[in-house]
């Protein structure tokens, strides 16, 4: 077997795969975690699951289905969370179930056999073609781009959002950005970690992050490097043990934010608040 | 200092009114102020003080009239109008958790007008420092600013407008929270940045004891109207804020030669 690195040739793509990945949902999962907008990231999940399968019923790439539906999702959920016009909550729940409603009447009109939308549940990294990892990478490479160039602008909207108003940054134009990005972002990985799975890896690396410290920087380099070793460190165990890959990725990423829960220094803040 | 009658109005308010469902938050107010005025507008709880101030800053949708500030027109997309408004609101309840700390918090008065995608320089910074120094929470500098008590959130509050420089300053009860000894210090401060900078500013405030030791013109509100609007000398007496408290009692501050007042 061709080995580059001591690392098998066919291991390479899904292990860049995960490291863009893990970059990408764990910058949008930062915007997810601090702005409390949890609800928000699943709705936009599933409507890229959505999406995908829609691809598949009138036979377009899933990713461009997917890509179609989380921005919709996007351009509907965004501004209802954004002026509170209707409980944020009860605005997403509307457009999440509509979503899986969706979701099911799509994967019933698919013709032939469902394997291909099933594999969208869990998704698969070890199949990843060199267009997907490209695609991950260009993602990637933005939000990094958005998130340095932008730092400041975004720190204040995400954790002081009343203030970015009142001091004149344009709060609504970055909170758009970033809900976009969280589409797109969970799009182009829908057939790398899986519709369902999806959610987990933009969550968890950034609320162990957020567990572990109070500066913002490092709490997106954390949340980066958890993000990473979730991938990797699945991909590793799936491959050793034969175990879905999906599964094991989203497994070490709940470990993460288990073990940084337990060492939250913010644990005790709160219960000191709650005394 | 004292305002040129011949100075522009900065501000102008023409038949405003905001109404919440059934209530009425401001009716029919008319205002102007110039360049550099310094006016407090004082009345008692769900006069309009705070809506006024969030008509400014483009924050509240009015129902009728026109408000130019700068010559512009305030909303919720006009952030760059609100580049020159710097508002200091009342304090609200905010997650402990949130990782900003408190000098990043009084930084982000010059994130707006630093411009997006650019950095804060160096001389922004000594800027932020040495209002933090000014209005003591130097020491806080790198706590969370959800670990703060309402006192010190109000004075990074107090910094953070103070840093803008902006050519219009909004104060919402900026001292409510902050202990007797430290109020005067802030309020102090303020009239000082204030003169330096011949900042337009608006007071509010519900309580006589929290006004600053010196103001242009007192603005009354009473149930969303303006009820008086004159000198200091002509509205702060005791039977007119009687009056304008419904003689339920106020507080009077000694430096105004008022006695409390209980009813």
């Amino acid at each position: 077997m061709h080995e580059i690195l001591g690392i098998p040739e066919y291991l390479w793509r899904p292990i860049l795969a995960g490291f863009f990945s893990g970059i990408a949902c764990s910058i949008v999962g930062v915007f997810i975690v601090t702005m409390h907008l949890s609800f928000l990231g699943i709705c936009i999940a599933h409507s890229a699951f959505t999406g995908a399968l829609f691809s598949l019923w009138i036979g377009w790439n899933p990713l461009a289905g997917a890509i179609l539906f989380s921005l919709i999702a996007s351009a509907i959920v965004g501004p209802l969370a954004d002026r509170g016009e209707l409980s944020p909550d009860t605005s997403t729940g509307i457009v999440f179930s509509t979503m899986l409603g969706l979701a099911f009447l799509f994967l019933g009109l698919i013709p032939g056999s469902k394997a291909s939308a099933l594999s969208l549940f869990w998704g698969n990294i070890l199949t990843v073609s060199r267009t997907d990892i490209i695609i991950l990478a260009g993602i990637a490479t933005l939000l990094i781009i958005l998130f340095t160039v932008f730092y400041k602008e975004i720190h204040i909207v995400l954790c002081h959002r009343q203030v970015a108003i009142y001091v004149g940054i344009p709060s609504a134009l970055i909170f758009y950005l970033l809900i976009i990005a969280t589409g797109l972002t969970i799009a182009v990985s829908l057939q790398t970690v899986g519709g369902l799975l999806i959610y987990s890896l933009l969550l968890n690396p950034s609320a162990s992050a957020y567990q572990l410290t109070y500066r913002f920087k490092y709490m997106l380099i954390l949340s980066i490097l958890f993000g990473i070793i979730s991938c990797w460190g699945g991909i590793a165990i799936s491959y050793k043990f034969n175990l879905p890959t999906g599964a094991t990725i989203i497994l070490i990423s709940s470990f993460i934010f288990i073990l940084s829960a337990i060492l939250s220094p913010k644990k005790q803040i709160k219960r000191v608040k709650n005394v | 200092m004292t305002i040129e009658e011949n100075s522009k109005y900065v501000i102008e308010l023409q038949n405003i009114s905001v109404y919440y469902n059934s209530h009425t938050a401001l009716d029919n107010v008319t205002l102007s102020f110039r360049q550099g005025e310094f006016a407090v507008i004082l009345g008692p709880n769900g006069s309009g003080k705070t809506t006024l101030l969030k008509v400014l800053s483009g924050l509240c949708k009015i129902q009728k009239g026109s408000v130019k500030i700068l010559g512009q027109t305030p909303s919720y997309y006009n952030f760059l109008l609100r580049r020159k408004i710097a508002h200091v609101a009342q304090i609200e309840s905010i997650d402990p958790r949130l990782p900003i700390t408190v000098r990043e918090s009084v930084a982000a008065g010059r994130a707006g007008i630093c411009g997006l995608g650019r950095p804060l320089t160096r001389v922004d910074w000594q800027l932020v420092d040495s209002l933090m120094e000014r209005v003591g929470i130097s020491h806080l500098a790198n706590k969370p600013i959800g670990h703060l008590s309402g006192g010190e959130r109000q004075k990074t509050a107090i910094a953070r407008a103070l840093a803008q420089q902006a050519p219009i300053l909004l104060l919402d009860e900026p001292t409510a929270s902050i202990d007797p000894i430290a109020q005067k210090d802030i309020l102090d401060l303020l009239e000082h940045k204030i003169d330096l900078h011949s900042f337009t500013t608006l007071y509010v405030t519900h309580e006589i004891a929290m006004m600053p030791n010196r103001c242009d013109r007192i603005i009354m509100l009473q149930k969303g109207k303006v009820w008086a609007d004159g000198k200091p000398e002509e509205l702060l007496l005791e039977e007119k804020l009687e009056e304008l408290y419904g003689g339920n009692g106020f507080c009077c501050s000694s430096r105004f030669g008022f006695h409390h007042s209980h009813h």
